[in-house]
């Protein structure tokens, strides 16, 4: 990840940069103050990082473009005939479980571990096969974007010399501002607990 | 008044070229393709995987070249980083932002840096971190292999290593050279490697006798380890340990880069 990729507007970051440059004494004091350089997102947001991905409608959406909703997330590979359908049933219970008012504003998004087989078209059979609604993003990034969620995320993912992955079964809840609020760290989850998550999640929003 | 102002553009000047240094050329060593035997993962061939050669920086990023990196991408200076990205123990060891202070060596690999802010350093010198199996290859090349040989080279690195450790100079692990002229790799700072979380067997087990099975997917089958070597051993606990926001004090960063010829990946 680069300086262009931070989501500070360009010409900010130049007007800073030559402000740096013009007054090194006043810049070193100014790099000091606790003022928040970037806008309003919290220091633990997923959204600080930037991160480009591409929808199984063939979309392409940045990480943070998610802002402002609660999301439910996980990481799976398409082709994994194991835990991941689980991952995925568990999340679509979670988004059944939801009072409607709720569930109207919650995105659930799965992204993929196996860029390499998971292509656009790989990720929207996956979407049919699974019966996901439109609340629902099934992505792909490249391998150092989806390493970088996949870190952020803290899940563990490995490709065997067989082609599966071993993986962790993380399912994830992320509030409005990209933090993480809720981790269930198995499948089958504790889904009241999940639920319940989403749900303060949702409601802690509606307070701000 | 005149000199005052002079003065300022002279200030000007000297911030100028501060800001505007190009970003330090890493001295690539050439790693020759091999064959690895990765920890903890079932299904290995018995030869091991292979691992497309790649280019592997000799030394680690020092910590003036990572002062160089932080001066011309402010948002990576220490009281500017968003906390996610890195602890609060990132670049602790300096004197400020863009200060080093009398107790850092410059030349000493760069430290307490997280792994996000070392993939932001590889990628502004335009390169990117080493695979862990690209790791351990280099690791490997010490006259014979270490699959070669094990006992013998296995105890000649941890003896190097120990003999760095009594050294307190912060450069002595700059004297263990790997035959392919990679120095650093034992006896100093570990270093981040690209897929850390590779680890798929601990961390969040509840149990001490195995992996829980609804934790990972295939986990379970994944235990296979050679414990006579012992410092790749440590290399993996310490890899399956971290998070990507964790800057220590024993961990520092290299840059790898494709090789020129094929521009392939080498195994994640």
């Amino acid at each position: 990840m680069n300086a262009s990729e931070w989501p500070a507007p360009i010409v900010r970051r130049l007007a800073r940069h030559a402000l740096l440059a013009l007054c090194a004494p006043l810049a070193l004091a100014v790099a000091q103050s606790p003022v928040p350089q970037r806008g309003a997102l919290p220091e633990q947001s997923l959204y600080r990082l930037a991160s480009r991905w591409t929808n199984y409608d063939g979309r392409s959406i940045a990480l943070a473009d998610l802002r402002g909703q609660p999301v439910v997330v996980a990481m799976v590979y398409t082709s994994c005939t194991m835990t991941c359908p689980m991952i995925t049933r568990e999340m679509q219970a979670v988004q059944r479980d939801l009072p409607p008012a709720v569930r109207a504003r919650v995105r659930f998004v799965l992204a993929s571990f196996d860029p390499a087989r998971d292509s656009v078209g790989a990720l929207r059979q996956h979407a049919e096969k699974m019966g996901l609604d439109d609340r629902w993003l099934v992505v792909r990034a490249s391998p150092s974007d989806t390493r970088q969620l996949a870190v952020l995320l803290g899940v563990s993912y490995r490709q065997l010399p067989s082609g599966d992955f071993d993986h962790s079964n993380i399912i994830s809840v992320l509030d409005a501002g990209g933090v993480l609020q809720y981790q269930s760290p198995r499948v089958p989850a504790d889904r009241p607990r999940l639920v319940r998550s989403v749900l303060e999640t949702a409601q802690a929003r509606t307070q701000k | 008044m005149t000199r005052r102002v002079v003065f300022a553009i002279l200030l000007c000047g000297g911030a100028v070229r501060a800001a505007a240094q190009p970003a330090p050329a890493p001295r690539f060593r050439s790693v020759a393709p091999g064959q690895v035997r990765p920890m903890f993962i079932a299904g290995v061939p018995d030869g091991g995987l292979a691992v497309a050669g790649f280019l592997l920086a000799e030394r680690p990023v020092s910590n003036a070249e990572y002062l160089r990196f932080v001066t011309a991408n402010p948002e990576w200076q220490r009281s500017r980083v968003a906390r996610i990205a890195a602890d609060v123990s990132y670049l602790r060891h300096w004197a400020g932002d863009t200060r080093l202070g009398p107790e850092v060596v410059p030349a000493a690999p760069v430290v307490n840096v997280s792994w996000f802010a070392a993939r932001a350093y590889a990628d502004w010198v335009g390169g990117r971190l080493p695979t862990t199996q690209e790791w351990e290859l280099a690791a490997s090349r010490f006259r014979t292999s270490i699959s070669g040989d094990p006992d013998r080279v296995n105890a000649q690195l941890l003896a190097l290593s120990q003999a760095g450790a009594r050294d307190t100079t912060p450069l002595a692990a700059f004297r263990i050279v790997s035959d392919e002229g990679v120095t650093g790799l034992f006896g100093g700072p570990s270093e981040w490697v690209d897929d850390f979380n590779t680890v798929v067997t601990s961390g969040e087990s509840r149990g001490d006798s195995g992996p829980d099975d609804g934790l990972f997917c295939a986990g379970g089958a994944a235990l296979a380890a050679d414990p006579s070597n012992y410092s790749a051993f440590m290399r993996y606990a310490l890899r399956g340990s971290l998070r990507g926001s964790y800057a220590l004090a024993t961990l520092g960063v290299r840059v790898a880069r494709d090789a020129p010829a094929t521009r392939s990946r080498g195994p994640r």
